[in-house]
């Protein structure tokens, strides 16, 4: 069936291009090639920022010689102040680990709405070191804890120390100082929840208090690694070059954790990919090409390229991905070098279809996020339309005919209905969480007893389940009087009416499957908040880096461009 | 006091129902009634922990629904508020040109409307629902219209009667954050449920289910 998805916000007079169709968006391949683009939540963060002038404060900052303490950083916004409130810790080395289970880390973090009096810093300071073991309330946004990635840690601090750079090349070969294992909002343990805080616009877009605390614990690492020299050898101590400071994000490990996130918010899902793939089709039905925008895609391709080959991961899947994706580069800076693409009609358009013709899912991918970055202010407003109701559609429609629902999981669920499911590969794994700290876990369902545990992270096995028991039923009878009989199906039943409604909102393929890759779904996740180099260490656990390459408090305001993100061109002869 | 947030009420909700041994279908509906009903500054944690102070006993029979007569037990037993609750969200159509559902046999009604108030947000409706002297109006503006709050968990044999509300309300009682006050032994409870979704702890789970090294 075809559904015919159309740009609504494209303007009078332009020919919509297409959306391109769920079938090819929602593959666990392609969502597992996600990029960042400008419609990335961090870089959305950054704009607005620089827009509205918002001011930096290290408030307080009281560190011991081993660096265990406390500060303060404070964002002022032209309206409302948050407070990153930090507790810096002396871990024994044996007690660091980047897992749910771990109890105790480096760094402890939550942001506080305001500016935290006496009273709160002590709740806070009894509280925020335990992380999940402690309670903070709805005056903190977040709750979060980082750990030291200590060689580069370590090395940073004594070059400092001796009155020197850090070297360049080990530090872009980790990219961060410290990483976050976790950044908790939406209401967990105490926090304020979201809708509480949804109407301020700061706010608006999703996530962003989670990136403003990352984007905050990121200056944290920096003035901590400093003083730490410091004490060391206050006599030649030094600060970190701006230019290499830049070169510092944030890491992060992600587990398991953030896939169910993806199933389980599809309407969520959905929004944040339909304003990628509507910008995409306002980029492609654009009639013509600028000079400066086709500059600036050549300019970026080429940075894309720099990327590529400075992107390493030690898992050999993704070295095969970045091999593929180096070549693409090359590929795509040559036919830019021969084609002058921006003299032809729909020039963007036909750049995509020669990616999709000649690049690796990776390659066309990314060429996706520098077509959308090249066209600046053309879909930033789609930012806007990222964050979603879920209160909204979110009952089941008992009215509705068995006769429609077959239809709708036919068209939906097409790909799971040709699946044979009594053989064991495709039901091979389970997702359960753990009673060990509450951990997301997967497992195998044919070695491990654990089916009493299985989560609802498996909607293509159950819209199988769901139309298997509809063929019984007449075409004219209701979804309630089915569901009547039939409770175990209303899972499956209303996820397929959503996704009838919204297009983006079920992943097309199977999440049980023994090849199923979990960092596909974390990487999808992981692009739309802005991070970028993902290294996956197994299957299901990926380190990323976070605003390597943003400006820092005092440089944001001349920071021109938002294209940090990309590493600086080669130079050329 | 500690108090909980939102989200993490409703999805203690979830769990709990989860370890009471319904579908997690089931449980999505029935946290999302809960979730209206706290919002709403009504005792919706309270009304699930009776309700599945129920679920022990054998499951219902199939309740039988007619938009003609009451729905009523087919065995004498109280209705299962769960089943009943999701029967009324899922055919609330039925109200629509002046019709009206009435449930007999309901001991205790507030997560039954919950169900019904939190479809008619989802819908873009709104529902009067009453039963003795309450009035509860779900779906947008909604909240409690009419009666002594203190007798929203008290058990009823009054029938339950649904009806459209097409002019909707304007309470405003919808508090996006609340923060409900609940008796410590209620969470409790519903926490040595949610605890029975949690696959135990073991070494081997520990080193293949998650980590770098899985």
């Amino acid at each position: 069936m075809g559904r015919s998805m159309q740009d609504p916000t494209s303007a009078p007079g332009q020919t919509a291009a297409p959306l391109r169709p769920p079938e090819t968006v929602m593959r666990l391949e392609r969502l597992g090639a996600n990029y960042q683009s400008r419609l990335s939540f961090i870089r959305i963060l950054m704009r607005r920022l620089r827009q509205e002038g918002w001011r930096f404060d290290r408030r307080t900052f009281e560190l011991d010689d081993k660096g265990v303490g406390r500060a303060v950083y404070q964002a002022i916004g032209p309206e409302r102040t948050y407070s990153l409130v930090a507790f810096s810790h002396d871990l024994p080395d044996d007690q660091r680990s980047d897992r749910v289970i771990a109890e105790a880390w480096d760094a402890t973090f939550a942001l506080f709405d305001g500016d935290p009096g006496a009273d709160d810093m002590e709740r806070l300071s009894a509280n925020v070191p335990k992380q999940e073991a402690g309670r903070v309330s709805e005056r903190e946004l977040t709750l979060a804890r980082a750990n030291k990635s200590v060689r580069l840690f370590d090395h940073v601090v004594e070059r400092l120390a001796q009155g020197a750079q850090p070297d360049a090349d080990l530090v872009e070969a980790t990219g961060y100082l410290m990483r976050t294992t976790a950044v908790y909002g939406s209401g967990k343990f105490g926090a304020a929840d979201y809708a509480a805080i949804s109407g301020r616009p700061e706010f608006g877009a999703p996530f962003q208090a989670e990136m403003l605390t990352v984007y905050l614990i990121r200056a944290f690492s920096i003035d901590l690694v400093e003083h730490l020299a410091a004490r060391k050898a206050p006599g030649t101590a030094i600060t970190i070059d701006p230019a290499l400071r830049r070169r510092f994000g944030i890491g992060n490990s992600t587990g398991l954790g953030m896939a169910p996130f993806v199933l389980n918010h599809p309407a969520l899902i959905n929004n944040w990919i339909t304003a990628r793939e509507t910008a995409l089709a306002r980029v492609r039905a654009q009639p013509t090409a600028t000079a400066s925008a086709a500059s600036r895609f050549r300019a970026l391709a080429q940075r894309a390229a720099v990327n590529a080959a400075a992107w390493r991961s030690e898992h050999p899947d993704q070295q095969a991905k970045l091999a593929l994706l180096r070549r693409d580069m090359d590929a795509l800076n040559a036919h830019l070098d021969a084609d002058a693409f921006e003299r032809s009609q729909r020039p963007w358009d036909r750049l995509y279809r020669w990616a999709e013709a000649n690049l690796s899912i990776e390659g066309q991918e990314q060429v996706v996020a520098l077509l959308i970055d090249a066209l600046e202010d053309l879909t930033d407003d789609l930012a806007l339309t990222m964050s979603a109701q879920e209160a909204r559609g979110r009952a089941i429609d008992g009215a509705m005919t068995i006769g429609a629902l077959k239809r709708i999981v036919q068209d939906v669920y097409g790909f799971a209905l040709a699946i044979d499911w009594t053989r064991k590969d495709p039901n091979a794994r389970l997702w359960y969480v753990s009673a060990e700290k509450l951990e997301p876990r997967m497992g195998q369902r044919h070695e491990e007893d654990i089916d009493p545990y299985e989560e609802p992270l498996a909607p293509a096995r159950d819209a199988a389940r769901l139309q298997a028991d509809l063929a019984a039923w007449p075409d004219d009878q209701t979804v309630a009087a089915f569901l009547l009989k039939h409770p175990k199906h209303r899972h499956a039943a209303r996820r397929a009416q959503l996704a009838a409604r919204l297009p983006y909102a079920e992943v097309r393929g199977n999440t049980i499957a023994a090849d199923l890759l979990p960092i596909d779904i974390l990487r999808c996740k992981l692009a739309f908040f802005g991070a970028a180099r993902f290294d996956p260490r197994s299957d299901r656990w990926i380190r990323i880096n976070m605003f390597q390459g943003a400006p820092f408090f005092d440089e944001i305001a001349s920071d021109s461009g938002d294209d940090w993100m990309y590493p600086a061109a080669p130079d050329h002869p | 006091m500690t108090t909980r947030s939102l989200s993490e009420t409703t999805s203690l909700a979830k769990r709990a129902i989860r370890g009471a041994g319904f579908d997690w279908g089931v449980c999505d509906d029935i946290a999302a009634a809960v979730e209206w009903l706290v919002r709403h500054g009504l005792p919706g944690v309270e009304a699930l922990d009776q309700a599945l102070a129920r679920a022990a006993d054998p499951p219902p029979p199939c309740l039988p629904i007619t938009s003609a007569e009451p729905w009523r037990s087919a065995d004498g037993r109280p209705l299962s508020p769960i089943q009943t609750g999701l029967a009324l969200a899922d055919h609330l159509h039925l109200t629509s040109n002046g019709g009206r559902i009435a449930i007999r046999d309901l001991e205790a009604p507030l997560l039954v409307a919950g169900c019904a108030a939190m479809a008619g947000e989802s819908s873009g409706r709104a529902y009067r629902i009453g039963w003795g002297a309450l009035v509860i109006l779900g779906g947008r503006g909604g909240g409690l219209v009419d009666g002594d709050p203190s007798r929203l968990l008290s058990a009823s044999n009054d029938v339950l009667v649904c009806v459209e509300a097409p002019e909707g309300g304007a309470l405003g009682l919808d508090i996006r954050n609340r923060r409900p006050a609940v008796d410590a032994r209620v969470w409790e409870r519903l926490e040595d449920l949610a605890a029975k979704t949690y696959a135990p702890a073991t070494e081997a789970s520990r080193i293949k289910g998650a980590g770098p090294s899985a």
